[in-house]
């Protein structure tokens, strides 16, 4: 790992110096982080809880933090955990599978103010939301994020190989449901 | 009809129009996922400083504050202990004999004049505050 990285961790796990660690480490990556948890949850509200939990997991957890990855792979992989975790104890608490709360709440997605999109837009999220949930975490990070599978590999703990199939049967899905529509 | 592209003069780069795709997709992915997905105004702000405030709520006290507190009730203690000893060095030298139960009553009549029922109470155990208010309900 490299030094500098090396250096805001061991800043990160010094009592003295680690609030004001922390807050650059939300400050920097509040966004990114937001953005993958969001597309995984949908809704702003939630996506929201999951964030804060995401970062407290993050304060708490550091000093267990080995190095043996790259701090925001570390902290993706604590933000793709928590929104999954979030959905299951929705789910559950609905008494729905996973698939059948996401699906649900990519339906009501044109109804949510903090959702610009258009037709076309709502119908892809609509799709994405119908795929297995690791398709559809892998679909994300790679159409929308633009991460590489190396990057992806190491964040859910899959061969690149996996992942490769996982994403070409995804889109192989997506075009199907969505030339079915048009 | 003139084929006005049958000689082109014009160049680009090696490898231009690969790096032209690959940034103009990123770039509407970037802007499309904004345009798809919304936060409310000054959210990412606001977030920080919620993040921040939880994450000091579960800070145990900084080491050096601990320490110094730590210092602080030694030093406590070893005032307090050579006060203690010094009490009992100038008792041993008094010869003035006071009785036990005249200065109790002293104390007491003195106190008690001047307490009111609250001050009273919040000097009694809960046991001894029960045991009063049972008897006061009884005819």
């Amino acid at each position: 790992m490299s030094t500098s990285q090396s250096i805001f961790v061991n800043a990160l796990k010094d009592p003295i110096t680690k609030e004001e660690a922390f807050r650059r480490l939300v400050s920097e990556y509040k966004e990114r982080l937001y953005w993958h948890i969001r597309k995984l949850v949908l809704d702003h509200d939630d996506a929201n809880d999951v964030i804060q939990n995401t970062f407290i997991k993050i304060y708490l957890n550091i000093d267990g933090f080995k190095e043996n990855s790259a701090l925001f792979t570390w902290m993706y992989r604590i933000a793709t955990n928590e929104a999954l975790n979030f959905i299951n104890s929705k789910a559950s608490k609905m008494g729905l599978q996973n698939q059948d709360w996401i699906e649900a709440k990519a339906d009501r997605l044109m109804a949510d103010s903090y959702f610009d999109g258009d037709e076309a837009a709502h119908l892809l999220q609509k799709v994405v939301a119908r795929l297995p949930e690791k398709q559809r975490i892998v679909f994300n990070m790679k159409y929308f994020d633009g991460m590489t599978y190396e990057a992806i590999a190491e964040i859910v703990d899959t061969s690149v190989g996996a992942l490769k199939a996982s994403y070409h049967h995804a889109v192989k899905k997506i075009k199907t449901e969505l030339n079915d529509k048009f | 009809m003139t084929n006005f592209n049958r000689k082109n003069y014009f160049r680009v780069p090696k490898g231009y129009f690969e790096k032209l795709e690959k940034r103009l997709i990123r770039n509407s992915k970037s802007s499309s996922n904004k345009l798809d997905f919304n936060v409310p105004s000054g959210y990412f702000d606001t977030l920080e400083e919620a993040v921040v405030r939880k994450a000091r709520l579960l800070t145990p006290p900084k080491t050096q504050e601990r320490k110094a507190t730590a210092l602080y009730y030694f030093a406590g203690i070893a005032a307090s202990l050579t006060l203690v000893f010094n009490l009992i060095q100038y008792q041993q030298n008094q010869v003035i004999e006071i009785e036990d139960q005249a200065l109790n009553d002293y104390i007491e009549s003195y106190y008690m004049d001047n307490l009111d029922s609250y001050e009273m109470l919040s000097m009694m155990e809960d046991a001894e505050i029960e045991l009063l208010s049972d008897f006061s309900n009884k005819p």
